[in-house]
């Protein structure tokens, strides 16, 4: 082992900044500001000159038309049930993706369209980073939860095959062609399943903003290395929004659990969605005093004053939908009156099925996290 | 003060410490070189925009972050995505021009580059560049607490990494 001082820590990390420009790299990189500052700016007052005029003309014109949109665009139904798509162009080359609204609820399927257009006058050649076990596809798509490790890169729709796939090329890479002018098209399905990075374990997802992308590589790949590092990629990507639907009312959002310290799960299913109840959490909170561990949530009298009903048919699924914190291991058990466990429930990724016969019952989930543990508990109802 | 002044007076300034902070997060001489001028240049360009509830240095900091990200995107974006989800995916090679200039801390250098985007970033600005944790929240975007929070992880995960590479804590 080599030693480092840990005292000595904070003094090497500051040692770091002490990266200097020669005095002649420092002189060059000042005139260079200060000569593209001028030309920025005059450019500037030429773009403002000619802009005045335009916009005389141009506002009577705007004004008339936004008057006639604005109502439809700007409502929020509008916006949430309308086809949102993206492009950006790179050496002639269009890569577009496209959804068809803004907001799903859990229930619908999810289909993405990508399109990717060849303006140039040859033939063109595109490559796509594609594990060896993905099926091969026109564009790497990839959809990913927004502020937590959890993504997925998705599959496509159909299995048709499409003549400008030409197979696998270098590292992984899925090679395709493109003719004169050619538009190709492909549709990808996303199950609502993402990988969690730290567990690599695969979770059913809910609610929450989500970011699918896609990318395709513009280079010519020739040779085999162990990394290659590409230096032309297009990329297109779009926001979503994924909700429960109709059965969304008392539930736990993004906004109601800032902290990331503790846990929230909401339990889902076919036709309601509750908030999990979170009893005893013993967990490492960092505060002004730095790092502490701290035992709280314990509840007093009955705990059923704490807890939503959550509905379900006789053994439906129950999803437990992870909204700030994905657990590292999670545990279910069904309880008796007296809550104490009577057995472990099955649980498959983050859900498991309710019982048979009719009735109210009380499950314990007992959850793992990367800073401590919570014992969270749902009441089901089972009609 | 005209503008050829402004400019000389918070080049003169900032300059070493911006082109450092890009260095550190990029590993690249030259680029980092490009990227300093396009902060400053970018930062006269929009100076009206500036509404003085930073500091000038923080409001600069804020723009070299922002350069370097657009410029990681733009060259690697597979890398840079994959950095957000794990250090382990990444394969962000390692900047060798970095060693050359600073082998007392290399082993520092390194063991930053490994750590996940977010630890990195907080742990340059607050340790590195010795920003206040206000400024540093204000620099990321990010909540005073979460600042705290990521320091404190970042910190811990340096240290197992510093003991993964084969170092152990004792004093030297």
């Amino acid at each position: 082992m080599k030693p480092y001082d840990d005292n000595h820590l904070d003094k090497d990390l500051r040692s770091l900044r002490d990266f200097k420009l020669s005095e002649q790299e420092t002189s060059e990189s000042f005139q260079a500001i200060q000569t593209r500052v001028r030309k920025d700016k005059n450019r500037e007052k030429v773009r403002f000159y000619f802009s005045k005029t335009m916009a005389a003309f141009s506002t009577v014109i705007v004004l008339l038309v936004v008057g006639w949109f604005l109502y439809d665009v700007l409502s929020p139904e509008f916006q949430q049930a309308t086809p949102q798509s993206a492009s950006n162009m790179m050496d002639g080359i269009e890569l577009e993706i496209s959804l068809e609204k803004k907001t799903y609820s859990l229930d619908e399927e999810f289909i993405a369209t990508v399109k990717i257009t060849n303006h140039n006058d040859t033939e063109r050649v595109v490559y796509v980073p594609t594990p060896i076990d993905v099926e091969d596809t026109i564009s790497a798509v990839m959809v990913e939860k927004k502020e937590q490790l959890l993504w997925r890169i998705l599959p496509p729709h159909s299995n048709e095959a499409l003549p400008n796939i030409q197979g696998r090329s270098f590292y992984d890479y899925v090679k395709v062609t493109l003719a004169v002018n050619e538009t190709i098209e492909q549709k990808f399905y996303w199950n609502k399943e993402l990988i969690d990075q730290a567990s690599q374990q695969t979770i059913n997802t809910g609610q929450g903003e989500y970011l699918i992308s896609t990318l395709i590589l513009l280079d010519e790949i020739t040779s085999q290395e162990d990394y290659y590092e590409p230096e032309k990629q297009l990329i297109s990507k779009l926001e979503f929004t994924v909700n429960y639907g109709k059965k969304q009312k008392d539930v736990f959002s993004k906004d109601d659990c800032p902290d990331t310290d503790d846990p929230c799960i909401n339990a889902v299913t076919a036709n309601h969605a509750v908030r999990v109840f979170s009893g005893t959490s013993v967990l490492e909170i960092e505060n002004e005093n730095g790092q502490i561990r701290m035992t709280h949530g314990d509840f007093f009298g009955e705990i059923d004053e704490y807890l939503d009903t959550l509905e379900v048919t006789s053994n439906g699924d129950i999803m437990l939908d992870y909204i700030n914190k994905v657990p590292e291991h999670l545990e279910v058990y069904f309880l008796d009156k007296d809550l104490e466990r009577m057995e472990e429930v099955s649980l498959t990724k983050n859900t498991f099925n309710a019982p048979n016969k009719s009735g109210t019952y009380m499950f314990e989930i007992y959850g793992k996290y990367d800073n401590g543990t919570v014992h969270h508990y749902l009441e089901v109802k089972v009609k | 003060m005209d503008l050829e002044k402004q400019i000389k007076e918070l080049y003169e300034q900032h300059h070493h410490e911006i082109f450092s902070y890009i260095f550190i997060m990029i590993g690249d001489w030259q680029q980092a070189r490009d990227l300093m001028q396009d902060t400053f240049v970018k930062a006269f360009m929009n100076h009206d925009r500036f509404r003085g509830d930073a500091s000038p240095k923080t409001w600069l900091y804020q723009i070299a972050r922002n350069v370097s990200i657009d410029y990681l995107r733009k060259k690697k974006p597979v890398a840079y995505y994959l950095d957000y989800y794990s250090p382990i995916l990444s394969k962000q090679p390692t900047p060798d021009e970095v060693l050359q200039k600073k082998e007392n801390v290399e082993y520092l250098y390194l063991a930053l580059f490994k750590l996940k985007k977010g630890y990195r970033d907080v742990i340059v600005l607050r340790k590195v560049n010795e920003f206040s944790i206000k400024e540093t929240a204000s620099i990321l975007n990010w909540k005073e607490s979460r600042v705290k929070t990521m320091l404190h992880r970042g910190l811990e995960a340096l240290r197992k990494e510093l003991v993964k590479e084969g170092y152990t804590n004792e004093t030297v």
